[in-house]
């Protein structure tokens, strides 16, 4: 092995195995070309060191047990531990609950993980609220939570006092005040037709009452429609049934013939394939 | 996969090289960094060499041919000519203008 071979699996070496079994060859090749072609090049050794841990890291966010057991250098075995204190899991980081604004990356969603666990909400003027991130965004991203949407719980910036609760189209009530007996205005939805009409519903204020139709059965844009249109909040959650047809409504809460007031939340379970 | 060239984040600029370099026929990782180096006077260092073409295999821009002897040239495919054509026409579109309001503005260099 000459010298230029020697130094190019020296460099090598810093990638991760499984890495090399697919490129060693062509990389070695390459890296030897480079060094005959330009011998003295300030910064590509460490150009290759910082690519060679980049792929380590990111084998490591799929595979933590593989990055553990592939050090070969040791200089990675620190970065390891550099990495464990700072990722959250605890070895040196200040442990508890974090919070703050709702991370935002254009283009992106971002990672359940990389969002804090309490997400700041505004709830009137100079007033700011934490609420858990459940109520806001689900672990695996899906849309169809059960917390979604639900009636969230608002705490202070201690994150202990309670101060209320953010209803879903009425905003935050404090505890211990009836979110239906609030004043408020009348609030125009406007909604597009099929046909590409618009159509205006009026969403009533939360004093009225209403008796809930009982959509149990019915198709569920057909249903939701009706709900939606009457002024109740909807919330909907993926049932597995046995005996309602998929894409039909199981049950709802409360059930169909309740009083309810207007805009408060109804969910809506709907069958889904198992 | 995705056929967006923005995807690849900070590595699009070496992407973008290394996709109209392959843009005439396959190349090996050393033919590419020449190539690369006469048309564009940059010298793509290994390590990011190898992470641009790392990520354009995962996007399905390009794909690994056959290894000849120790070298093991890689080809942009469907999906990557159209990534590329599309990139590159928003960039022409920005340096067209730019050239032009230049020239408005500071006169023709």
């Amino acid at each position: 092995m000459n010298t230029v071979e020697r130094r190019a699996r020296r460099l090598l070496r810093w990638y991760p195995r499984s890495w090399r079994e697919t490129h060693e060859e062509e990389f070695v090749v390459l890296l030897e070309d480079s060094i005959l072609d330009r011998p003295f090049w300030p910064g590509r050794s460490l150009n290759i060191v910082m690519n060679a841990l980049r792929v380590r890291s990111e084998q490591s966010r799929t595979s933590h047990r593989r990055l553990l057991v592939s050090s070969s250098a040791p200089i990675f075995v620190l970065i390891v531990v550099i990495g464990f204190t700072t990722n959250g899991y605890g070895l040196l980081s200040v442990s508890g609950p974090t919070k703050g604004g709702m991370p935002y990356s254009p283009g992106k969603v971002v990672p359940y993980n990389k969002t804090p666990d309490y997400l700041s909400v505004y709830i009137g003027p100079n007033e700011v609220g934490y609420t858990p991130k459940a109520y806001l965004t689900a672990p695996d991203g899906s849309d169809n939570d059960s917390l979604l949407g639900r009636i969230a719980p608002i705490f202070a910036s201690n994150l202990t006092t309670l101060l209320g609760h953010d209803y879903p189209g009425i905003g935050f009530v404090r505890l211990g005040t009836s979110p239906w007996a609030l004043s408020c205005k009348l609030e125009n939805v406007y909604s597009e037709t099929a046909s590409g009409g618009q159509t205006i519903t009026t969403i009533p204020c939360p004093s009225m009452t209403l008796v809930l139709p009982n959509v149990a059965g019915m198709v569920t844009p057909t249903a939701v429609g009706e709900l939606s249109g009457l002024g109740v909040g909807v919330v909907i959650q993926n049932v597995h049934s046995t005996s309602v047809p998929v894409g039909h409504i199981v049950w709802t809460s409360p059930r169909g013939g309740a009083t309810v007031h207007a805009r408060q939340q109804v969910i809506v379970g709907i069958s889904v394939p198992n | 996969m995705t056929g967006q060239l923005s995807a690849l984040g900070r590595y699009s600029g070496p992407a973008t090289l290394v996709l109209s370099s392959l843009a005439d026929g396959p190349k090996h990782g050393y033919a590419l960094t020449k190539d690369i180096e006469h048309f564009a006077g940059i010298h793509l260092a290994p390590g990011t060499l190898y992470a641009a073409l790392d990520r354009l295999v995962d996007h399905g821009l390009i794909e690994g041919l056959e290894a000849v002897g120790r070298r093991r040239p890689y080809k942009i495919t469907a999906v990557g000519a159209t990534a590329l054509m599309t990139h590159l026409q928003a960039q022409r579109r920005a340096t067209e203008t730019g050239l032009g309001r230049l020239s408005g503005a500071w006169g023709t260099p």
